[in-house]
């Protein structure tokens, strides 16, 4: 072998290849995978040299996260103030703010720094956590004149200050849906939907934190997947329009850039046709670490947003959910897609969502057969799916990406607020997925929930809530399930396990070093595992 | 920071901001493409989802760019493409007479509405709501599509019952007796009906009404507008159901005050016979109503016949034989004529009996009922616009999803704000 290749020992690789599942050597050349295997490498390849770099590190593959957002990376132009401590791209944590007191504090620091004209906007709010909810008059607190203006974590609701009520003209005599009111029937501040935050915005000035053409946007969300331990991620919904795809492709290509990028494009507001068309025109553009081509398609809401489209009621007795196009359409651009041949990501979190795209793509798969060269399409969050529904989807050869964060997140809000004790526990299958055959991914939709695949095992493997709840503890599965589940189970979503996903001869040299071993610690320390770095085609990184 | 009161204080009165909502397929895009096409339309920006759906003669097209039309008759259709605040900001800009916007689909257009009641740069417009008449009831019975297709129906002030004419007549009785129990408090009217002139002219009474201080309480969208006492399953004999007329919250002044405001719609019912010599009679001496459309059994023979009137002139047309009223109960159980829900996948041909192949002819306010066969019943011959058989028809089952016309009269009227309350017709007509 050329002397350009090294072998590496480490103290131990967790390979997630079957031929040759834990290791402790690799040999790395021109940028791929050349063996993996015991000390013998350093003789066959390394002339008897071996780098010790990872020699007190546990290597695995690194880590791909099969569903998040570029967006992660763009909302950084606002400062964060959600209540759990986030790290910042550039690898400084933010502490959270876990009081209002905290909360009113750390705005005030924000507003003093502001100039005169200024609206005070930060993200990362949520609620849920506060038995208090901080409102108007917390916010008044911050700022009588100038308006404040914060984005809950899941990007749909604002709250906000007297000042910025008073600019929109909201006020006790014009409440609408989607105005909260306090016990006297004035508006508290939290608003919720279009009608309610657009004379906000309108009147405030609308960040635009979340467009997607942000160069340094995009290089905020490389750094946070590189300090996640992630080498490969998913875009998982961009509109990917010309001036974007070109800046895609040119700051994923910048050596530096320490990630691997598989953008979907966006269904929304386009044809099959015309999807069919972009899908088979995009690879035009890719590289080794731009990976386009593939088709996202929402089909209904968020769980935890009553938008889901659910089979049976929400327990506050309301409503199914909402589509987020008429279910003909859905199914027509399913069929006409899978038709020719383009692969697909299908959100799908109520399990009425599921049922449509099930009946959908077996339909498109009866008539079509199933996509080339082993692709297959992969249902997103899958929340609700039930053992039924995994075993048709097993039997279609699809996949499943189940957002196992959610169980942390907002399980005790599901047992409690949105689908009830009868369904929430049995949210984020995985346990069935598997037994059902089902090669799974897990994921964290970033910036819906912090980038961590660590945390996301975690949470598959121990199902705990925030609240310290078990939450379905017979849909658990193991950390060795969970590590495949963010490594080779992603890669097979992304339709890149032939390249990623598992330490084998020819693959890219993509590792993630830890601290420890997640195979090896006790199930609920598999979240306290630290990052060292990640490997991204032989080049390594410091987290 | 200028707010937002101040730069309306400088601009003139805000644009009324209406909502057209309806389910797929419902008929949306006809009906904004006949705005744009409607010469006597005023300056309304048109906010619409896919411009590709846009077709108006290249005629009436002023200048076309990238996000927007501008037709000749003053129209600027604007396409939200994803982002409706960023349209609405961008129609804003252009100081429009009206903003009407097309909600997907799907959407709830009474949320996206609500924006009216808050922003102090728009005025609440009205909220439409297609239903295709062809659709609807298998729509209604859709664990899909059902809660959002009526939650659409309940956000509206007016109803517009499209491809009625297309449905066979007992059909269209039903679809239409079934919309005025659902939803009283809305106005109710054909979309063939009506004009665009007479829909803006309902905005801006509306709009005006809604800005007068002491209309603001009567504008709670939960109240009917009138005290019909309309308790959907009740047939009493007498009852008549009046259909939110627009005019409702409006004042005469308010009304006079613009030019095409002389429109109501309203909904006549009732279980008691009544002598259709006398409608006839009635309608010759009230030019109030300009146009009728109903369903009635003739006292004279027991028929049901189908009523038409365009102006003074009522055409009563009798159904061909064994089509009463009297087979429509054994006929209609279980035969599923039932529509397909958003023209997919419409390959059943189990079940159909026929009952919406006869449907040619309908309609043109002439009178001419061009009624095929509808006789087949049993023959399973095709027949159904699809769906078939899937429960999607009345499955005489009793529950009331099909309110057949067993008696009495089912009318639609289009007239002017001096069309006499539906009781007070009802009483004219009835026999002493």
């Amino acid at each position: 072998m050329n002397d350009s290749t090294t072998v590496y020992q480490a103290r131990r690789i967790l390979t997630m290849d079957a031929a040759t599942p834990e290791a402790t050597h690799v040999a790395v050349g021109g940028g791929r995978i050349v063996a993996v295997g015991g000390a013998e490498l350093a003789q066959r390849y390394g002339g008897d040299n071996v780098d010790p770099l990872f020699a007190d590190m546990v290597l695995t593959p690194g880590f791909v996260e099969g569903h998040a957002h570029s967006m992660e990376g763009m909302i950084w132009k606002l400062p964060y103030i959600g209540f759990h401590a986030r790290i910042h791209p550039d690898g400084h944590q933010v502490d959270g703010c876990a009081t209002v007191a905290a909360l009113v504090q750390r705005l005030r620091e924000l507003e003093a720094a502001l100039p005169a004209d200024a609206t005070l906007f930060a993200w990362g709010y949520d609620p849920i956590y506060f038995p208090d909810k901080p409102m108007r008059g917390d916010l008044d607190a911050v700022s009588a004149a100038r308006p404040v203006v914060l984005f809950h974590s899941n990007l749909h609701l604002i709250t906000v200050n007297s000042a910025a009520l008073n600019a929109a003209g909201i006020h006790r005599g014009n409440v609408i849906d989607g105005v909260y009111v306090d016990a006297d029937g004035e508006p508290n501040g939290e608003l919720a939907e279009f009608a309610a935050v657009f004379p906000v915005l309108r009147a405030v000035g609308d960040p635009v934190f979340h467009g997607q053409d942000d160069p340094e946007g995009l290089r905020r969300f490389g750094r946070s997947c590189q300090r996640a331990g992630i080498t490969t991620t998913s875009d998982l919904y961009n509109a990917l329009e010309q001036p974007v795809v070109d800046m895609f492709a040119a700051v994923t290509a910048e050596a530096d850039f320490p990630a691997r990028i598989v953008p979907a494009l966006s269904t929304l507001n386009l044809s099959p046709a015309e999807v069919i068309a972009r899908s088979e025109a995009l690879p035009a553009r890719n590289h080794d670490k731009l990976h386009l081509g593939a088709v996202k398609i929402i089909t209904d809401g968020s769980i935890q947003g009553y938008s889901a489209r659910v089979r049976r009621p929400y327990i506050n007795g309301v409503e199914n959910g909402v589509w987020c196009d008429a279910p003909a359409k859905l199914q027509a651009m399913m069929r006409e897609t899978h038709a020719a041949g383009v692969k697909l990501h299908i959100h799908v979190n109520g399990d009425q969502a599921s049922e449509l795209t099930l009946d959908a793509l077996e339909d498109a798969i009866a008539k079509h057969g199933a996509l080339a060269r082993g692709r297959r399409h992969v249902l997103q969050h899958a929340q609700m799916m039930d053992a039924a529904q995994l075993q048709r989807a097993a039997g279609l050869g699809l996949l499943v990406n189940l957002f196992a964060n959610h169980t942390y997140y907002w399980g005790d809000q599901h047992r409690d607020a949105t689908v009830g004790p009868d369904l929430a526990p049995r949210m984020n299958a995985a346990r069935t997925a598997l037994d059902a055959g089902l090669d799974i991914a897990i994921h964290c939709d970033a910036p819906v929930t912090p980038m961590g695949p660590l945390f996301t095992a975690w949470c598959a493997v121990n199902r705990r809530t925030a609240s310290g709840r078990e939450h379905g503890r017979d849909e658990c599965i193991t950390a060795a399930e969970a590590l495949r589940a963010i490594t080779l189970g992603p890669a097979n979503t992304l339709d890149l396990d032939d390249r990623i996903g598992s330490i084998a001869p020819g693959k890219f040299a993509d590792f993630t070093a830890l601290d420890d071993d997640p195979l090896r610690v006790p199930p609920m320390r598999i979240r306290d595992i630290k990052v060292r770095g990640t490997m991204l085609g032989g080049r390594w990184q410091g987290a | 920071m200028k707010t937002m009161a101040q730069a309306v204080q400088a601009a003139a009165a805000p644009p009324p901001f209406s909502v057209i909502g309806g389910f797929l397929g419902a008929g949306k895009t006809t009906l904004l493409n006949r705005l744009l096409a409607e010469p006597r339309a005023p300056r309304c920006a048109v906010l619409v989802n896919d411009f590709g759906d846009i077709a108006v003669d290249a005629a009436l097209i002023d200048a076309r760019g990238g996000e927007t039309i501008a037709m000749q008759n003053g129209c600027i259709c604007c396409s939200i493409g994803g982002d409706l605040a960023r349209a609405i900001a961008a129609a804003l800009d252009l100081a429009p007479a009206h903003i009407v916007v097309e909600a997907s689909g799907v959407a709830h257009p009474g949320r996206i509405a609500a924006v009216a009641r808050v922003s102090p740069e728009l005025r609440p417009g009205r909220v439409f709501v297609l239903a295709d008449a062809g659709a609807l009831r298998a729509q209604l019975q859709d664990a899909w599509i059902a809660d959002t297709v009526a939650a659409q129906l309940r956000a509206a002030d007016h109803i517009l019952v499209s491809k009625l004419d297309a449905q066979p007549p007992r059909e269209q009785a039903a679809v239409i007796d079934q919309l005025a129990r659902e939803h009283p408090a809305a106005a109710l009217s054909t979309t063939d009906e009506v004009q665009w002139a007479d829909l803006l002219a309902a905005v801006d009474a509306r709009a005006d009404a809604d800005t007068a201080p002491a209309d603001v309480d009567s504008d709670s969208p939960d109240a009917p507008a009138t005290a019909t006492a309309a308790a959907p399953d009740s047939h009493s004999p007498d009852m008549a159901t009046d259909a939110a007329a627009p005019d409702s919250h409006t004042t005469a002044a308010n009304i006079d005050a613009v030019p095409h405001a002389r429109f109501v719609a309203r909904t006549l019912r009732a279980d008691a016979p009544i002598d259709l010599r006398r409608l006839a009679a009635y309608l010759k001496s009230h030019p109030d109503i300009y146009r009728l459309k109903g369903w009635a059994i003739d006292p004279a023979d027991g028929k049901l016949k189908l009523l038409q009137a365009a102006g003074p002139r009522l055409a009563i047309t009798p159904y061909p034989a064994g089509n009463t009223v009297a087979d429509a109960d054994t006929t209609d159980a279980g035969d599923g004529d039932g529509v397909g829900c958003d023209g997919g996948d419409s390959d059943s041909d189990g079940g159909g009996d026929g009952g919406v192949g006869d449907s040619n002819g309908i309609g043109d306010g002439d009178g001419g009922v061009g009624v095929g066969d509808s006789s087949g019943d049993g023959g399973g011959d095709s027949g159904g616009v699809g769906g078939g058989g899937d429960g999607v028809g009345d499955d005489g089952d009793g529950d009331g999803d099909h309110p057949a016309i067993t008696t009495g009269i089912l009318a639609i009227l289009i007239g002017n704000q001096n069309l006499p309350p539906p009781a007070q017709i009802l009483r004219a007509l009835t026999p002493d």
